[in-house]
């Protein structure tokens, strides 16, 4: 751009005024480029290295003193906190310092509390030892007011969350993972506030969704078929949130909730629509007294609570789009759900019928959108509702056969309508 | 102003940080020098941690203690597990009870599981069973065990401080021998 400048002002198509601004811009807009890669190789460096003093710590130093040791356990706990202070005292406008240092932090304390560990031989479970290192390290989130540290804490909540919901049955200890992600959405709502578009925004947009998930299947004892509700209205829950105003702005945000949520709904019909899943359900479930003090439960009620808050209060998807009709996907599924009691082969029926709306929405919107991708989901979606169908029941190979080309047919078709109305469209 | 809360907060941070491992320490030590020692039989077996490195379990052969049939026991329940020593000097449970003992030496714990049968026993956990090596050494550790194993004269056994119900492992000896030198 700098380089045409002068022959843009040789044939008067801007003054010399415009194109000395032009230069202007381009030279700060370069000078500020170089900070952004200070910042990421600098945090990936302290992580690096904060990452490497756990794995060192590991080998476990048989030869040094327990006095020697504890020593050491306590250097690099000392250096981050030192690098924190003076971050907080003469950096604080360099992002890059706090950030590093709170990353260099958060390993130093992890690494501490690993060696007193190793040193004393404390036999405590590992999601007992991730737990201390998280409540310890969650302060610096607000303090140092650190993305590195929230996201860092975010993977070890979940971690923490798999470990003890996937591998011990029964363990009331899951509680904590759900007190300790309510710690991190002060620093979401806040990032989310001042731009839902910045890297740090959308990374938050990306994990928390995928940590909760995660997180939501622990629930899932005796009764894990209930489980279907809960994801369902999640994931309507996401969708939902992925209209809010405050993504409005942003095109990126907005997808990964909204596509989340969608993805997820599809996902979870799937096997919905096979009848096994339905047959006896109801004949399986404890009496309603019981019912209503199991994680199930409790799941249900408050991922369809919110679910149902967002759909009240932040109705902001446009009219227009075909797809708002998803943002009650979880009040129909729940009405699926307990048509199963009258008849499971109903409840099918209707899971059925509910994929192939999604699909035929997802099309509409395709072909009202111009959209080739979205077109060809949709049609993805419809394919697989009748897929499943098919290996669900007996069917005759011929009518298969048939059934297969017709689809086949079918996307050939859909596409070709679509180039051939923007051929139209150009003409 | 934002600035001077914040690092007002940040000193209690530290303070909070250097706190719960220098407490860990603390504890560990008073168990370590104003606890009972017993000698523990076990067999080690080397897994290992992915963020505290390697380890050899502790499998105690004294985790049994025989009880009636159709006891109030069940898996997980917290119990005391009094101490003792038998003829050789080795540890073993010469008790257990739901609350915490007046006197004698003790580890706070819970139950296994119950076998409820003619001749029902109770099995524990003991809560020290994991004992960290240096990398290179745990694998040895368990061959040298299992070496040893084959020689019934030869015995593993693990000492292990005891104080008001909580116990610290100091090293574990194979034919005497300690694993670690310390």
């Amino acid at each position: 751009m700098i380089k045409d400048l002068p022959e843009l002002i040789e044939a008067n198509v801007i003054s010399q005024e415009t194109a000395e601004r032009i230069s202007d811009y381009y030279h700060q807009k370069k000078n500020k480029e170089p900070n952004r890669l200070i910042a990421v190789f600098g945090i990936i460096g302290a992580i690096l290295v904060g990452m490497g003093i756990i794995l060192i710590v590991a080998h476990n130093w048989d030869d040094f003193g327990r006095t020697t040791k504890s020593i050491l356990a306590f250097l690099p706990l000392l250096l981050g906190q030192a690098s924190c202070a003076y971050a907080l005292i003469k950096k604080k406008e360099q992002k890059v310092w706090l950030e590093a240092s709170s990353a260099f932090l958060f390993f130093s304390v992890g690494a501490c509390i690993a060696m007193i560990s190793q040193i004393y031989h404390i036999s405590g479970s590992l999601p007992d030892f991730i737990l201390t290192w998280m409540l310890l390290t969650l302060p610096q989130i607000y303090i140092l007011n650190s993305s590195v540290a929230s996201l860092f804490y975010l993977i070890g909540i979940t971690y923490y969350a798999g470990e003890v919901g996937y591998s011990y049955y029964h363990s009331k200890e899951i509680l904590w993972y759900w007190l300790l992600i309510i710690g991190i959405i002060p620093h979401y709502l806040k990032l989310l506030k001042n731009n839902a578009q910045a890297n740090w925004a959308v990374l938050h947009s990306r994990m928390i969704p995928i940590s909760l998930i995660i997180a939501l299947g622990t629930c899932g004892y005796d009764n894990e078929e209930l489980l279907f509700i809960s994801f369902i209205s999640l994931f309507s829950a996401f969708f939902l949130f992925g209209y809010l105003p405050i993504f409005r702005k942003t095109g990126k945000s907005t997808q990964s909730y909204s596509s989340l949520g969608l993805l997820g709904i599809i996902v979870t019909l799937i096997p919905l629509t096979f009848d096994w899943i339905w047959d006896n359900l109801f004949r399986k479930l404890p009496p309603i007294n019981e019912l209503v003090m199991t994680p199930e439960f409790i799941s249900i009620f408050i991922t369809t609570c919110i679910a149902l808050y967002l759909l009240l209060r932040h109705d902001h998807i446009p009219a227009s789009n075909r797809l708002s009709i998803i943002k009650y996907s979880f009040l129909v599924f729940i009405a699926i759900f307990l048509s199963a009691s009258i008849s499971p082969k109903l409840a099918e029926l209707l899971s059925n019928l509910m994929l192939l709306l999604i699909g035929i929405r997802i099309i509409r919107q395709g072909i009202e959108e111009d959209h080739l991708g979205i077109l060809n989901y949709g049609l993805l979606v419809l394919t697989t509702a009748i897929l499943c169908k098919f290996f669900d029941t007996n069917i005759s190979f011929i009518i298969r056969g048939l059934v297969f080309v017709g689809l086949g047919i079918g996307f050939f078709y859909a596409n070709y309508m679509i180039i051939q109305k923007r051929k139209r469209n150009e003409q | 102003m934002n600035n001077k809360r914040n690092l007002i907060l940040l000193l209690l941070l530290v303070c909070l940080q250097l706190f719960v491992p220098a407490k860990m320490i603390y504890d560990h030590e008073a168990i370590l020098n104003k606890g009972k020692v017993f000698k523990f039989k076990t067999a080690p077996v080397d897994p290992s941690d992915p963020i505290r490195g390697k380890y050899i379990t502790l499998q105690f052969e004294a985790n049994r203690f025989y009880t009636t049939r159709n006891a109030a026991w069940y898996s997980n329940q917290e119990v005391f597990a009094t101490l003792g020593e038998d003829k050789d000097g080795f540890a073993k449970i010469a008790n257990v009870s739901t609350s915490k003992p007046e006197s004698a030496d003790y580890i706070k714990t819970n139950i296994d599981y119950y076998q409820n049968s003619d001749s029902a026993y109770i099995v524990l956990n003991f809560p020290f069973t994991k004992f960290y090596m240096e990398e290179s050494k745990a694998a040895p550790a368990e061959k040298a065990y299992i070496d040893a194993a084959r020689d019934t004269t030869s015995v593993a056994y693990a000492k292990v401080s005891v104080l008001n119900g909580s116990g610290v492992i100091s090293n574990v000896f194979i034919k005497d021998i300690p694993l670690v030198n310390k």
